[in-house]
């Protein structure tokens, strides 16, 4: 097992593309790390970097204590696990698992077993003598885990390697490959673009974007405490909601104004965030999750700040109800992730807000509903730079 | 038995040693530094290849061409346009002599009247289109225009080939009539094989003598050609044929005023190659035709278009680039043949080709007229070459 | 059926059309429907009479060939295999026996489709996945030489087989390729066989292991494969049906050419394959001229065999491949 670093790690293509810039990351033994991000972030360049598929233009790629930069792929002692699987197709199951331990020239006898005995673990005894071509999606990911496992590498690398299957086989495989890991206990760097399976899988996550590398943290932490819109706005779905206010701190009531609402902020809200005195007066962008609005008949007055929308959208789910909402407020011009595709309504006049409500709420499409906000779980960021305003 | 052993046995040794030091470089450049490695390992995987298409193809061919520009038989004196002058001065290599006979051939009058049907219908399409509005240019879209100028521009060519004489322009009309005949029957087969039962027995069968060589080709058709005399039957053509006996390959008929059918003749020896080549066209245009999603066949329907219609409008248009490179492959089998002529006539009676004369120069020693005859066919290759080149590449590289 | 609403105008006409009329119009389909297959056997069976009456035909005693067409075995047969076995074994006028022809073609086409396979499925895995100087326009080279006639290499050829290859350079003079003698030996024939199937091998070869996918290759660099290992055990399974296709059209090219045959074994005519002792029986006039037709079917026995048995790769090489120099 070992640690892998990544100092200032950069990758130019030979047209100009600056796919990865400074990349800098620090994986403790036994730990899984995954890469999020949309696609074309860099993070499978990232990832293919490590596994020494792509040259590295600029920095240095540590496993262990070797430098590994111009180490051959099959000499860093890695294994891949590819979002397409990539099996032998010529190959039964048997060889493809095998097939690394038979370049290595491992006794027979040993392949043998090591091969059986990542079987069992993947439940694929039964098949390990049919051929790529005839197993189902979810068989074949197990496979191209088997290849990776029998090997007993330091480091697994792993490129959206359940992105193929349908989605109950996914959350199943989730599961499963976090048990292994944890089994296990080989290093992991995981790359996907879905942000739930990074939030589910991670020991940490590390959220890149147009090739930089943006917060790494444990995904409770990126949750509560996103470093810039970007990542606030990547992590979570519904997407985390943004409206444009102008803070005033001066008076004895220090509160945000939003449109033709004032949310008050209590002392322990500045207390968290004592940078916030210094944007006093200036516009600031407010990030509301989603749950942090309640249907206000229900929430007993324990908010006192509320916002007056109209209903335009209801997603009953059981569980919730999911209300897409307009309020009256200005849209922040900045740049953030990628529009949730959940959000139904773009354009017209104020801002679109995604509302999870208890499911006994009346709300109906097309009415005025009174939301209360929980003020001590905004998120403030500067309109310029797209930061959070914390500390 | 002789040969055999010690070729194979010769073949596994050759294969054997080439083999290892392949095998050999290839651990060595593994011990190298990758840059050394990616490098040197392209060109051991590709230089083999190279090597020989260097040395059998693109220096020959580089010499080939010095050769048909250089003086005395084997090329020893030096430059000179002399072999172009008199290949291309030579009557029986090209001429142009009875030029003013084409225009008043009977084949010129059919396609006169050809090409004046057929614009007259694709006019007649373009006025009913524009219904009312004064019809403007012309409507092809019609099977029976464009089929009828077609047949006008095969009429036109054919009464140009029958009657100019000489090697250059047999061969011109060897391309046109095979490369022709073999893509429109193969058009014809694929459709009716695609609406028909047992379709791939009768595929098959067609499809057979593309199997076989030409040299045997000739001998099948032998026996459909042949007049009855000393040592040999009477052919099944002459058999059913009305009136006396012809040699269709030597073209001697006691029918004709002039006693020969030449240069008819020529255009039995091409129905062997179109009797082959059209089994090639149907299976590669079959195959393109069963490519054309059913949706779209099913969507010309429902909006109203009958099975012509459907072949024409939807099905043709979108295997256009499959008959094109069916065409050019023909072509170029087609300017380049030999084996046919050689096996039936030998040449004789007017039925000489470019590359018949090629292979005599060779024999005879005269290995600069044979050089020029060889980049004649080069010349007339390379129009095709280039589209190829340029479709492949866009298919390629984008 | 409502009467309620009244049947619009435009459809009356289908209206018409009542239970019986459909009967008729079903029947009428069916003999419609008839007509492709019925016209596609009548082509089938003019495209096979040619080959059906030479086959006839060699089974006909001489006298019997020379005297009447094969369509009258229906009234008067009479079958021999004699033609066969003298065409195979003892042919007039100290002419090669076809039995060792047929082995003549075997040695010429067996290496001239085995050797040329082999260099091509590395150089087209070269074009494919490596990265050189000088690749892309290399290949563009190659489909060139695809449509260059074979013509424009037989004099150089001929010269290089007994001459070798010079440069003379400042006085100094460099063998390029020694004289090896090689013209009128089979090698000259397979040789020149490999060089002018090369272009289409390496394209067809390149077209279909370019389609294979990339993650494949990088797995197996990962798995410890180095570029000898990935082309071994991954490349060459993988394109088995792309070489079969390749060798199927090669074999049946080198065994039906006569040109290459004629000019390199001209004067060495023990040795010349079936095609070139086909036609020498075709123009030795008079002698043997009733062996003819057997001589012709052992040319084309090996081709029908390969063809039947093996049509679909072979269809498929057809349709990879376009052109052929």
């Amino acid at each position: 097992m070992a640690d892998v670093k990544l100092e200032d790690v950069n990758k130019v293509y030979e047209n100009g593309f600056h796919a990865v810039h400074d990349l800098n990351l620090d994986i403790t033994d036994g730990e899984f790390i995954v890469l999020v991000g949309p696609s074309g972030c860099g993070k499978s360049t990232a990832l293919r970097m490590v596994a020494g598929l792509e040259s590295i233009s600029d920095g240095k790629l540590i496993i262990g204590d070797r430098v590994v930069n111009d180490v051959h792929p099959k000499d860093r002692d890695i294994a891949f696990v590819f979002q397409n699987y990539a099996l032998y197709p010529h190959m039964t199951v048997r060889q493809n698992i095998g097939f690394a331990l038979k370049l290595r020239k491992t006794p027979k006898s040993e392949i043998d077993t090591r091969v059986e005995e990542a079987a069992r673990l993947l439940e694929l005894t039964e098949w390990l003598d049919r051929k790529p071509g005839q197993l189902s999606g979810g068989q074949r990911q197990r496979v191209a885990m088997g290849r990776a496992i029998v090997r007993r590498p330091q480091v697994f690398l792993m490129d959206e390697p359940l992105s193929n299957l349908d989605a109950k086989l996914r959350v199943q495989m989730r599961a499963e490959v976090n048990r292994l890991q944890h089994d296990l206990g080989v290093t992991t760097l995981y790359v996907t673009h879905d942000q739930i399976e990074a939030m589910t899988m991670g020991d940490r996550v590390a959220v890149m974007s147009k090739g930089y590398l943006q917060q790494v943290d444990t995904p409770q932490h990126l949750y509560d405490h996103p470093d810039n819109l970007f990542v606030a706005t990547f992590i979570g779905s519904p997407q985390m909601n943004l409206v444009l206010g102008t803070l005033d701190l001066g008076g004895a009531d220090p509160h945000v104004v939003v449109g033709a609402h004032t949310f008050s902020l209590t002392p322990a809200v500045l207390a968290e965030r004592p940078a916030l005195r210094s944007h006093d007066g200036a516009d600031v962008v407010i990030g509301i999750r989603p749950e942090s609005l309640e249907d206000a008949a229900l929430s007993d007055g324990r908010f006192p700040s509320t916002i007056d929308v109209v209903v335009e959208l209801r997603e009953g789910l059981g569980s919730e109800v999911v209300a897409h909402a307009r309020l009256d407020a200005r849209e922040p011009q900045v740049e953030t992730a990628e529009k949730d595709p959940d959000a139904a309504f773009t354009g017209g006049s104020g801002v679109e807000v995604v509302a999870r409500l208890d499911p006994r709420t009346t709300v109906k499409v097309g009415e005025r509903a009174t939301l209360s906000v929980d003020v001590e779980r905004l998120h403030f960021f500067d309109q310029a730079s797209g930061l959070a305003i914390r500390s | 038995m002789g040969t055999l052993v010690t070729t194979v046995i010769s073949v596994v040794v050759a294969l054997g040693v080439i083999g290892g030091i392949f095998i050999a470089a290839n651990l060595v450049v593994d011990r190298g530094s990758q840059r050394v490695e990616d490098r040197v390992r392209p060109w051991l995987f590709a230089g083999p290849a190279v090597l020989f298409m260097l040395f059998a193809l693109i220096i020959p061919a580089i010499r080939t061409v010095v050769l048909s520009f250089s003086g005395g038989n084997r090329g020893e004196e030096g430059f000179t346009l002399d072999n172009w002058t008199s290949a291309l001065g030579n009557d029986n290599v090209i001429s142009f002599e009875r030029i003013g006979d084409v225009v008043t051939s009977r084949l010129a009058i059919v396609a006169l009247v050809l090409a004046v049907v057929g614009l007259v219908v694709a006019r007649r399409g373009a006025a009913e289109e524009v219904a009312g509005e004064g019809a403007k240019g012309f409507d092809f879209g019609n099977p029976l225009a464009s089929v009828a100028l077609v047949a006008a521009v095969l009429a036109v060519l054919f009464a140009v080939f029958s009657t100019l004489r000489g090697v250059i322009w047999n061969n011109l009309w060897w391309v046109v009539v095979v490369a022709g005949f073999a893509t429109a029957l193969g058009l014809g087969l694929a459709v009716l094989a695609d609406r028909s039962k047992n379709e791939r027995i009768a595929k098959t069968l067609i499809f057979m003598p593309m199997a076989i060589s030409l040299v045997g080709a000739a001998v099948i058709w032998k026996y459909i050609y042949d007049t009855p005399g000393s040592g040999q039957a009477e052919g099944l053509l002459n058999v059913v044929w009305p009136g006396p006996p012809i040699d269709f390959l030597r073209g001697t008929s006691s029918a004709s005023s002039t006693g020969t059918i030449a240069p008819w003749n020529n255009f039995y020896i091409m129905v062997i190659m179109i009797w082959i080549q059209a089994g090639f066209a149907m299976v590669v245009l079959s195959a393109a035709i069963k490519g054309v999603p059913t949706e779209l066949n099913e969507a010309a329907r429902v909006d109203g278009a009958n099975e012509a219609q459907v072949f024409w409008r939807v099905v043709l248009p979108q295997i256009v680039s499959t008959i094109v490179v069916v065409v050019t492959t023909l072509t170029i089998t087609v300017l380049k043949i030999f084996d046919l002529v050689k096996a039936t006539t030998g040449g004789a009676a007017d039925t000489d080709v470019l590359a018949n004369v090629v292979y005599n120069e060779l024999r005879n020693g005269n290995f600069t007229a044979s050089a020029t005859f060889a980049t004649m066919i080069l010349l007339l290759v390379l129009p095709i070459m280039y589209v190829n080149i340029r479709r492949n590449r866009q298919e390629m590289f984008g | 059926m409502t009467i309620a609403a009244p049947p619009p105008v435009v459809d009356a006409p289908d209206e018409a059309v009542h239970p019986n009329d459909e009967k008729v119009g079903a029947s009428v389909h069916r003999v419609l429907s008839a007509v492709p297959t019925t016209v596609l056997w009548a082509l089938v069976v003019l495209w096979t009479i040619p080959s059906f009456g030479l086959l006839v035909t060699s089974l006909r005693p001489g006298s019997e060939q020379f005297g009447s067409g094969w369509w009258t075995v229906v009234t008067n047969p009479s079958f021999t295999l004699e033609n066969y076995q003298n065409a195979l074994f003892d042919p007039p006028g100290g002419s090669v026996p076809f039995a060792e022809a047929f082995l003549n073609s075997f040695a010429i086409a067996i290496p001239g489709t085995v050797v040329p396979i082999a260099i091509a499925c590395a150089a087209a895995y070269a074009f494919a996945w490596m990265d050189f100087r000088g690749r892309h326009w290399i290949f563009i080279g190659v489909l060139a030489m695809m449509a260059v006639p074979l013509q424009m290499s037989l004099i150089p050829l001929q010269q290089l087989y007994t001459g070798g290859a010079h440069l003379t350079l400042f006085g100094t003079t460099f063998i390029l390729f020694p004289d090896l003698d090689l013209n009128n030996k089979p090698i000259a024939v397979w040789l020149a066989h490999t060089a002018f199937g090369l272009p289409l091998a390496i394209y067809l070869l390149h077209n279909y292991i370019s389609s294979l996918p990339k993650d494949v290759f990088e797995a197996a660099r990962i798995d410890g494969a180095n570029h000898f290992g990935i082309f071994w055990r991954i490349v060459l399974p993988l394109a088995k049906p792309a070489i079969a296709a390749f060798a199927i059209f090669q074999f049946l090219w080198v065994w039906n050419d006569y040109l290459l045959a004629l000019v390199f074994l001209s004067q060495n005519r023990d040795a010349s394959p079936l095609t070139v002792q086909l036609v020498n029986l075709v123009t030795s006039r008079g002698q043997g001229t009733e062996l003819l037709p057997a001589a012709a079917f052992i040319s084309m026995i090996v081709p029908l065999i390969i063809f039947f048995s093996l049509q679909r790769y072979f269809v498929r090489g057809l349709l990879a491949g376009s052109v052929k120099g």
